[in-house]
């Protein structure tokens, strides 16, 4: 459901006949309403931001709100008529009634349940704590604004900013951020009710309007009111006589059966416009952000949680919604594909030129993508897949660079068999590596035959491996998660040398993982996030507003790639197919985001906490059925690569390429752009090539250090 | 089942690498003890149900990475935090040096109010394995005010009573703060989210803050 934009609910706070069990309620309200008068809400939108507000107001600056216009009418005569006013309140003081009945109250727009953040969270979050009671506190948190006490609104940043501005010079008073869709059913809804007339294109490109006085909003109604296309604005509730469903239905109407002298101003691009398609280029810009509010069809059936709990009028708007939220968001249908079986050693040798080139490795990672490798190739294909061997390169070639990245891995052995305990004592960065490679070798894959038992000479190479990769890369070292890595090559390839370049190769993918400020995990998170977002709105939906978007619980999953979940069959499997790097970059995150997807249900329905999904999610080791998995990340890089909304940022994780940015127009706070965090293979390091010169002096250095290090492993 | 227990108790397990926190975990809430493990990556806990003197509370034991690389994320754990369990090996010397560095990231970044227990694990050691004599253990558990029991997870050594004893502890910090540590069960579930990388991406969300014109 979307949860953004409730303006269905245009439901009455006060009426003039209140049934007992709407007493209570109200009287608290009454509390939060200023002095006099009896509020009407006219419009809500949920996750807005508050950006811009008087100092009283600092400590809730980029808390995320409820935005609404709230009408209050005033039966003494003391007060002129009716009043508007705008009122942002925090999520947080929002509460919850009940929300599985209508009361007709505006706490219903928030779903978030009450929580207290501790002090240092409020710290961290530059908020507030709420009282426990919800009282006094939560209401002094309301921002409200007279709108007889504004003189204008801009829409900037394509719609993602509001801004409302005093009376006479006094410049801002208020600015909010729609982190969800835009700011154009606020400023529809304000048009519609002749608050606000289009003024001037404002010199920064935004959108201006003029708030209207009283009399001219008189003026403007009663004019509006000749013409047959008003009946839209009869779903202003004090006057309607229909039920705020029908109301909402209404506003529901696409502006082009409006008469053309009221249209609505240019609509931007990801407006929820249905009949109004926008395919101007710059589309994506939006759409992105306005993610959440999409593609609760764009998951297949089955992800659609929740929907049971949803009163009948819900599911009537939701399809309603859907409506809207199919043609913004506009990902297709999911397709079914098909993996394929495992390439053959036949077919291997197919692809091979008479002097051992590699033919098509194009065609040939393609295979392994749908498939994988038979058992019995996977030493020899291993190889290429981690870039240890060149698809270029003669059979002669290969058996040279062999040789040479042998004498190369022994030469790197060498120098830490030859450490002195003196030294080790001295050297403290070694000796915690080293320390921590011994407690976690004898504690990796120790099920598998090919590590069982005590004084396993496995377990000996295992360690060996590790610590040669420590003089390789000391500033990496040894981290926790690595020997996890290494396992499974070292037990296809069984030869020290050829699994130790093998986990190069591996490493060179991975290696941001295990950075020291897990920079890497980070983006990866944020980069899944903005997958589901696009990708899985309603589960997207859920999470964010159960404080579980942080996608912490994937930290397992990215960081071993999935070794911790899978039993060891289904890990070579899984490699082979990632390593391909198909059918496109960062496709191990798509793999999350199909996990997720078959999660979504149970997710939602059974109202997991972070905690709980965190639960459930280190639960599903050993429960992922990993060609299913497979199947529905592709399915769903293929929904998003036929996207044609799809916004830059996820262009960027999913490798396509990138749509030029409208010129002229602002580049911030129109997507989530962040730093070009997906890297390419990063293979092109590894083969950098020396000058014969430097090639023959490292020759002779190498080689001497070889039968050194030959010599003392061997004596 | 919600209300088959007055209160939850979130307890953190800390200490360094190899030194037992997974083992602990198991052997108290599973009743097992497995000779092989593997390390822990990333986070998990179990719950187990614990008559307290007669009262029914659910302790939600959190096991860590004890790798000081992972320290990012599991800071964001040591939040709600209202008990840490330290643990270091008595055949570690390593283990039990590191204690000094493990109790300044809790004073760092747990709840001031956090109360700590110190565990000194592998106790069923020979003594020619016994890198750290029990007395080391006590001054420093001494001069930070901590509950110390030698511990074996092998040997079902005093693991009932060091959990036992993290709880009353828990308990009487409660009353001693009138309660107010999570008087309600919703705010048990109080995830570390929300913060780390949710600003970060409200940070990158944020960013047309720049433009102010």
């Amino acid at each position: 459901m979307d949860e953004s934009v409730r303006y269905d609910r245009c439901h009455q706070v006060h009426l003039g006949v209140l049934s007992e069990s709407q007493f209570s309620s109200v009287e608290e309200d009454v509390q939060n309403l200023p002095p006099q008068g009896t509020g009407n809400i006219l419009f809500t939108h949920d996750g807005v931001l508050l950006k811009k507000a008087s100092a009283e107001h600092i400590a809730d600056l980029n808390t995320s709100g409820s935005l609404s216009l709230v009408e209050y009418s005033r039966s003494s005569a003391e007060l002129p008529r009716r009043r508007l006013l705008l009122e942002w309140q925090p999520n947080d003081s929002i509460m919850i009634a009940d929300d599985s009945q209508d009361q007709g109250d505006w706490a219903l727009v928030d779903r978030i349940s009450g929580r207290t953040r501790t002090t240092s969270e409020c710290r961290a979050f530059n908020t507030r704590p709420i009282e426990p009671s919800g009282g006094a506190n939560t209401r002094s948190r309301i921002m409200r604004a007279q709108l007889e006490d504004l003189s204008s609104v801009e829409v900037r940043h394509r719609g993602q900013t509001i801004r409302f501005m005093r009376k006479g010079a006094n410049g801002v008073h208020s600015e909010f951020f729609f982190q969800h869709g835009n700011a154009d059913l606020f400023v529809r809804s304000m048009r519609d009710q002749h608050l606000i007339e289009n003024a001037e294109t404002s010199r920064s490109g935004g959108e201006e309007y003029a708030i209207l006085t009283t009399e001219n909003q008189k003026l403007k109604k009663t004019f509006a009111e000749l013409d047959i296309g008003q009946i839209k604005a009869s779903h202003l509730p004090r006057e309607s006589w229909l039920p705020n469903k029908l109301a909402g239905f209404l506003g529901n109407i696409p502006d082009y059966v409006q008469p053309p002298f009221q249209r609505s101003p240019k609509p931007r691009p990801g407006v929820l416009i249905s009949g109004d398609r926008q395919t101007s280029p710059d589309n994506y810009q939006i759409i992105g952000l306005s993610g959440s509010t999409n593609s609760a069809c764009s998951s297949n059936g089955q992800s659609r949680g929740g929907s049971a709990e949803k009163s009948p009028a819900d599911s009537e708007l939701e399809t309603l919604n859907a409506q809207d939220e199919k043609i913004v968001n506009n990902l297709p249908d999911r397709q079914r594909v098909e993996r394929g079986l495992p390439l053959t050693e036949t077919q291997w040798l197919e692809f091979q030129t008479p002097d051992g080139r590699i033919s098509d490795s194009v065609r040939i990672k393609e295979l392994i993508f749908r498939g994988g490798v038979v058992q019995s190739l996977r030493p020899e294909v291993w190889k290429f897949l981690l870039n240890y061997y060149l698809w270029s390169d003669t059979h002669v070639e290969r058996i040279e660079r062999r040789k040479q990245k042998s004498i190369e891995y022994y030469n790197m052995k060498a120098q830490w068999l030859a450490m002195t305990t003196a030294q080790e004592a001295n050297f403290c960065g070694y000796r915690e590596r080293k320390c921590q490679i011994e407690k976690d070798v004898k504690r990796t894959d120790r099920s598998l035959q090919f590590f069982a038992g005590e004084d396993n000479p496995n377990l000996t190479l295992l360690q060996g491996i590790l610590m040669t990769y420590v003089m390789y890369n000391f500033d990496l070292g040894y981290v926790q998660g690595m020997s996890d890595l290494l396992a499974p090559i070292l037990e296809i390839q069984v030869n020290e040398v050829d699994a130790f370049w093998c986990f190069v190769g591996f490493m060179e993918l991975v290696f941001t993982n295990f950075d020291i400020d897990q920079a890497g995990m980070k983006t990866q998170f944020a980069q899944i996030r903005r997958l589901i977002e696009f990708a899985n709105a309603p589960l997207f939906n859920y999470m964010r507003s159960h404080d579980s978007d942080n996608m912490y619980f994937c930290f397992r999953w990215l960081l071993v790639w999935y070794k911790r979940e899978l039993n060891n069959e289904d890990v070579l499997k899984l490699w082979e197919c990632l390593w391909t790097r198909l059918p496109c970059p960062n496709f191990h995150l798509l793999f999350s985001v199909a996990i997720l997807d078959q999660e979504t249900r149970v997710i939602i329905e059974s109202q997991y906490e972070f905690t709980e999904i965190l639960k459930h999610v280190n639960e599903l080791s050993g429960n992922i059925d990993v060609q299913k998995t497979l199947q529905v990340a592709e399915g769903i890089y293929l929904q998003l690569k036929a996207s044609e909304t799809l916004p830059n940022d996820i262009r960027s994780i999913i490798g396509e390429p990138l749509l030029p940015v409208a010129t002229g127009e602002e580049i911030d706070g129109g997507t989530v752009d962040e730093e070009p965090t997906y890297s390419d293979d990063g293979f092109d390091e590894l083969v950098k090539e020396l000058t014969p010169e430097e090639k023959l002096r490292q020759q002779a250095l190498l080689e001497e250090a070889c039968d050194r290090s030959l010599f003392l492993q061997f004596h | 089942m919600a209300l088959d227990f007055v209160a939850t108790y979130k307890v953190l397990v800390l200490g360094d690498s190899n030194v037992g926190k997974t083992c602990i975990v198991h052997r108290y809430c599973d009743e097992k003890y497995y000779d092989t493990y593997i390390s822990t990556i990333g986070i998990d806990f179990k719950q187990k149900l614990i008559n307290l003197d007669g009262v029914p509370i659910k302790l939600q034991i959190w096991d860590t990475a004890g790798q000081e690389r992972f320290r990012t994320l599991t800071t964001a754990y040591y939040r709600g935090a209202m008990g840490i369990l330290l643990m270091y090996d008595v055949t570690n010397l390593e283990s039990y040096n590191n204690l000094s560095y493990w109790l300044r990231n809790i004073q760092e970044n747990a709840s001031p109010d956090v109360v700590k227990v110190l565990a000194g694990n592998k106790c069923e050691c020979s003594a020619t394995q016994r890198m750290v004599d029990k007395e080391r253990g006590e001054k420093i558990a001494e001069n930070f005010d901590m509950p110390f029991f030698e511990v074996s997870c092998k040997s079902n050594i005093n693991i009932e009573d060091a959990f036992l004893s993290l709880a009353r502890k828990i308990r009487e910090q409660r009353e001693r703060r009138g309660d107010n540590f999570d008087n309600d069960e919703s705010k048990d579930k109080k995830s570390p989210g929300s913060n780390g990388l949710g600003t970060f991406s409200l940070g990158s969300l944020s960013g047309e803050n720049r433009c102010t014109c």
